[in-house]
């Protein structure tokens, strides 16, 4: 497993200025390996989404960098963007395409070969269990089957980098209990995951290690094994409250 | 492969997607235009002359309604593009793709002219020929060709970039009664700016502070037998000139909205 897959180094984000400027991320440092699972928690506005968007390279960070296998992501983003698969929170899949042609589409803007994509559609849609919809226009999925399109077509170019952004926030128990399959083949299969949630058994089941963010802050990375030798306590969920609750106090 | 090779392939790519939607939809457009179209051939053909109009005002209208189309079709575009960035924002989706924002912006400029063309076609290929004894036609096509797609290139531009600076509520509620009608109004679409001139000089000098006045008679002017009041040179100018302010306020809109990394 090689080290420093993708470091982010100094990253701060304020959006707008003066007085009413928020600082959304503040000076957050982290390195992320190859082949693991990565999952960055915290609460409401800690920062999660705007660092997986800073990541995914829809924003730009205000300050400090983003360096993938040693590179800034910045010199050669068109480069960098072809090896990430992004699945954002808010399901923006192209409703005026079946659930084939969202596929197909992908593929191509992300220039693969013909061939290629007509046999990728085919593996993403047994895997993912979408064979039967394929003909389906978007709006004629449920959610679930929207996130297993929108998850499908983040992997159509085979990206050596996937960032999920509650890729479970409003599914049945079953279809998360699914995903999180997916996501456990995904990393055997030696892609990379950062995984924004909110859901902490979703965090427990899947991660290799954690962040936890608070108010734009790096609080902690750890592995979960550490994690939950040091605090002597099983579920992720009971540390995470634990830690939670000192932030609030350390901040009163 | 360079990076201006990946965004020239994925540009192309995202047109072919748009080329898709745009034949899918293209029937209905070009139902649309001929229904414009055939209500024109009506009031140009039969309705005016009737009541007493002039040839010399007639013909011009046409060419105004032709610039209509430009308004109606463009409002559309502005309109679902707020749409998607208050709704599903496929726009997050293309700005992770292996381009840079400035292209994914030529796509949507090209999308807007291409279906806005389409529409404007029968007025062209049917109204053209249908009217021609009673427009007096002396067709320029260089000068007319070149005009109308420079044009095509600012309303999509400057449709785009309102799709960008406002919220759907405000589009919705406003961009017409506030912005789209004075332009549309003061622009001499209706009536060309010679008769403007005749009725008064004063009103008509206002109207020059309108772009719109300048490409519909540069457009006129290219397209009809009639003297030139404004100088196509001049028409060719603004029209540029809008076109380059519409390029800033398309980037400072996209800035605002997305603020992607450029």
């Amino acid at each position: 497993m090689s080290q420093k897959f993708l470091v982010i180094d100094n990253v701060s984000k304020i959006y707008g200025s003066g007085p009413q400027a928020v600082h959304a991320l503040d000076n957050v440092s982290l390195t992320i390996n190859a082949g693991e699972v990565f999952s960055l928690l915290g609460v409401n506005g800690a920062g999660k989404t705007t660092l997986s968007s800073i990541i995914a390279t829809l924003h730009p960070a205000t300050s400090g960098n983003v360096l993938f296998k040693g590179e800034s992501i910045y010199n050669n983003i068109t480069e960098y963007r072809r090896h990430l698969g992004f699945c954002p929170q808010k399901q923006n899949l192209d409703h005026e395409l079946t659930v084939y042609e969202n596929l197909l589409f992908a593929g191509r803007y992300l220039l693969m070969p013909e061939h290629e994509i007509k046999q990728r559609i085919d593996e993403l849609m047994t895997q993912l269990e979408l064979t039967r919809y394929a003909s389906f226009q978007i709006n004629a999925l449920s959610g679930g089957n929207k996130q297993r399109v929108l998850i499908a077509r983040a992997l159509m170019h085979k990206p050596a980098l996937v960032l999920l952004d509650e890729p479970t926030v409003g599914l049945d128990p079953d279809i998360r209990r699914k995903l999180w399959e997916l996501i456990k083949q995904l990393k055997t299969m030696g892609i990379t995951i950062i995984l924004t949630t909110h859901y902490l058994d979703e965090a427990d089941t899947l991660s290799d290690r954690v962040c936890i963010l608070d108010k734009g802050k790096v609080r902690l990375v750890a592995s979960m094994q550490a994690l939950k030798e040091q605090h002597e306590m099983e579920s992720l969920e009971d540390i995470f409250i634990k830690l939670t609750q000192e932030y609030q106090k350390e901040a009163a | 492969m360079n990076s201006w090779r990946i965004d020239a392939r994925v540009f192309c790519a995202l047109m072919k997607r748009e080329w898709y939607t745009i034949v899918d939809t293209s029937k209905d457009s070009l139902i649309d235009g001929t229904v414009h179209l055939g209500v024109q051939f009506i009031l140009i053909r039969f309705l005016f002359p009737t009541l007493g109009m002039p040839n010399s005002l007639i013909a011009p209208l046409f060419v105004g309604s032709i610039i209509t189309i430009l308004f109606i079709q463009g409002f559309t575009t502005t309109f679902n593009q707020v749409f998607d960035l208050q709704g599903p924002r496929v726009i997050d989706y293309y700005l992770t793709l292996p381009l840079r924002p400035a292209w994914l912006m030529g796509v949507y400029i090209a999308r807007t002219m291409l279906s806005i063309a389409v529409t404007t076609l029968p007025f062209f290929f049917i109204g053209l020929p249908l009217l021609g004894s009673v427009l007096n036609l002396d067709l320029k096509i260089v000068t007319f060709s070149a005009l109308y797609l420079l044009m095509l290139l600012c309303f999509s531009l400057w449709y785009t970039a309102a799709g960008f600076w406002y919220n759907l509520t405000w589009v919705l509620n406003n961009l017409w009664p506030r912005r789209i009608f004075f332009i549309f109004l003061f622009g001499c679409l209706i009536l060309p700016w010679q008769a403007v001139y005749d009725f008064s000089p004063i009103i008509a000098y206002l109207f020059l502070w309108n772009p719109v006045t300048y490409m519909a008679e540069g457009l006129r002017a290219s397209l009809l037998a009639v003297p030139a009041p404004i100088p196509i040179v001049a028409s060719f100018g603004v029209t540029i000139s809008s076109i380059g302010l519409g390029v800033i306020a398309l980037k400072a809109g996209m800035r605002k909205r997305l603020d992607p990394v450029m």
